[in-house]
């Protein structure tokens, strides 16, 4: 049985649905994010899972017990808010005692459990100062610590790094993906960086419309889109338009650009017909020869740019624009002129294909 | 609060001189206004306060410490100080009791009930100060309409003594200085960031708790601000106390009034106000010491 039970979540704000009839399993220890564009009810949820919003309908439960119903003080979670949140009247140590002292731990064991927090995210020299005399980062790090010292039973994450600049928010991320694992704790990170995401999850949710598109683990979420929507919001994507005709149940082609494909899988029924794929920038190849062993199309080259560790082709192809990405000597030719005529190939098992919406 | 960051960086050190000659230009005619109508004849009436008094002209030659002797040895004159500051006190405390609950609801509310509800709080102010009084002299006298209402109901067998009294220009005061308590406490309460109190209630305290641990203590610099505005004005009132207390009720700035307008004896009205002023300050002094005491945070806020 999974730890934390998001079932048949709705909410309701005025005339809009927010959240739409939402649900999810998440293991005990297991990290997962809540990833999509702003507005598809990540933060709705996360608050009402901290208790700070009521479900119009739904269940929340930890360890099958349901908790919907409580007030956000007894739940026990911990939450890391976007703007951290510290009080600015109690210094670093006080703000970390806080919890502790709420559930009446004895004072020697808050001292020592206090120590050991702010020793985990090496803030012990600053354990006396206030809010207002430490940098983004340390704030960052006295939020952690304030919610991780109650031993909450889930750590909630509202757009931790979002303030953050650039490096900091590298490094802060690594830093909170290593604490997560050593404290084992199970861990909602809501975020809209993708890089973020694919980067600390075990897990990523993706987010549209107040429903979830799409749960598996990061590599999955690239390479194997379900949906045109999680296919377009992670990385970069090429769409090609095309037909799928199925002469028998089990035999289905993919006709794209007048090249045909078998499909590795028959698709689902509902598939047939006109469809739009996707291939990820950095899997176009490009070639001077029409190449026989792949499906090509003819192109022109209608930009260059050099991104330093990468090129960047953008390819005009009929009436669209297709990008192709690739590192120095790219596809062994080198020198491409603008205006060139060349062709644009891929590997066959490149074609996303997204199990609806296509 | 970074004093090391300011130093270190001698560039915008410099813009901020210029800034300041800006910020001063601006405040020229404020200041002026100010040293002229406010310092000066202050400064005037302090030397004056040092200068026997001279039945024929009013201020006397030679300098003498006499007049504040005179209110320092007198059990009358002391009394009427106490007087003040209580009532002052009193004033205030019962204007924070009431005040701070409402500035608490206000913050809660936007849009239109908060425009209705802040001229409702702002109302007193918008009538003229004598004839509020004389409206709360309806309501208190002993055929008034309270003692009326309560010897109807049976619930009181002779009329409370109300109006002259100091419970009655305690209540006038507290109907005109509220809003000045109830905006000092809003301001304050509005800076508060509500993820603050999301975090206080996601760490395990309750309603209750989390308002006497994180909103009360972050709203002191707005009680401070409410508090030394209402005592100020309260001890320095002059109409209030004298159509709400009458002759019995004698606070400082009348003894001013009656020394410097009826008996023409400046000094010793200039000590009296001074004593007024000193008492004050030093009051506010030990308020603001005591708040800066009870939360460290404050001072940093």
């Amino acid at each position: 049985m999974s730890y934390l039970r998001l079932h048949n979540i709705v909410k309701t704000f005025g005339q809009s649905k927010i959240v739409k009839h939402l649900s999810l399993d998440i293991e005990k220890g297991e990290f997962i994010s809540f990833l999509g564009p702003s507005g598809c009810g990540k933060t709705t949820t996360l608050n009402m899972i901290a208790g700070f919003l009521a479900l119009d309908e739904g269940a929340i439960e930890v360890e099958g017990k349901p908790v919907h119903n409580l007030p956000p003080h007894k739940r026990s979670m911990g939450m890391v808010f976007q703007n951290y949140a510290l009080f600015p009247h109690m210094t670093v140590y006080d703000n970390v005692a806080y919890g502790l002292k709420l559930r009446k731990v004895p004072r020697d064991q808050i001292r020592q459990r206090v120590q050991s927090a702010l020793e985990m995210t090496r803030l012990e020299a600053l354990r006396d100062r206030f809010p207002k005399q430490l940098s983004g980062g340390q704030q960052q790090r006295v939020a952690i610590s304030r919610a991780l010292v109650i031993e909450p039973t889930v750590l909630l994450l509202d757009e931790p790094l979002s303030n953050l600049d650039a490096r900091l928010r590298q490094e802060m991320r690594e830093e909170i993906s290593l604490i997560q694992k050593q404290v084992g704790i199970t861990t909602i990170f809501v975020t809209h960086d993708q890089e973020e995401a694919l980067s600390i999850s075990d897990r990523i949710a993706v987010m549209n419309e107040g429903r979830i598109e799409q749960v598996d683990t990061p590599e999955k979420i690239y390479n194997q889109p379900k949906t045109s929507f999680v296919a377009s919001f992670i990385g970069e994507v090429n769409r090609l338009s095309g037909e799928i005709v199925c002469t028998t149940e089990q035999e289905c082609t993919v006709h794209v650009y007048g090249n045909t494909l078998q499909l590795p899988l028959p698709p689902d029924p509902a598939g047939k017909g006109p469809a739009t794929f996707y291939i990820r920038p950095e899997r176009m190849r490009i070639s001077r020869v029409k190449p026989d062993a792949y499906p090509a199309v003819a192109a022109t080259l209608a930009r260059k740019v050099f991104l330093g560790a990468k090129t960047r082709y953008v390819l005009q192809v009929r009436d669209q624009q297709i990008v192709a990405e690739a590192s120095d000597s790219p596809f062994g030719i080198s020198d491409l002129l603008i205006d060139e005529q060349v062709y644009v190939y891929w590997e066959p098992k490149d074609l996303l294909l997204t199990g609806s919406g296509v | 609060m970074q004093p090391a960051i300011a130093e270190s960086t001698p560039l915008p050190n410099r813009k901020k001189t210029r800034r300041n000659w800006d910020v001063w230009l601006l405040l020229l005619p404020c200041l002026l206004i100010f040293i002229a109508s406010f310092l000066i004849p202050l400064l005037y009436l302090f030397i004056g306060s040092f200068h026997p008094f001279d039945s024929t002209s009013g201020m006397g030659e030679g300098w003498t410490l006499e007049n504040y002797g005179k209110f320092l040895f007198d059990p009358f004159y002391l009394g009427v100080l106490w007087n003040t500051i209580r009532i002052g006190l009193v004033t205030t405390i019962a204007a924070l009791v009431t005040g701070y609950p409402d500035a608490y609801h206000l913050v809660q509310t936007s849009g239109r009930t908060r425009n209705l509800l802040t001229l409702l709080l702002l109302s007193p102010l918008l009538i003229s100060m004598v004839i509020r009084c004389y409206g709360w002299v309806i309501l208190l006298a002993n055929n008034g309409v309270i003692n009326n209402a309560l010897l109807s109901l049976g619930w009181i067998e002779k009329p409370l003594k109300l109006l002259y009294s100091e419970l009655g220009v305690e209540i006038g005061m507290v109907h005109v200085l509220f809003p000045y308590m109830v905006l000092g406490i809003v301001g304050s309460l509005e800076r508060i960031d509500p993820s603050v109190l999301r975090a206080s209630q996601n760490l395990g305290a309750g309603p209750v708790r989390t308002f006497f641990s994180v909103t009360l203590p972050l709203s002191l610099p707005g009680v401070f601000a409410g508090s030394v505005m209402v005592f100020s004005l309260a001890s320095s009132s002059f109409v209030t106390p004298a159509i709400l207390g009458g002759p019995q009720v004698k606070v400082m700035s009348y003894l001013t009034y009656e020394q410097v307008v009826v008996l023409l004896n400046w000094p010793y009205g200039g000590a009296i106000g001074f004593v007024l002023i000193l008492m004050t300050t030093l009051i506010l002094l030990i308020y603001s010491r005591l708040l800066n005491q009870s939360k460290t945070g404050v001072a940093i806020q």
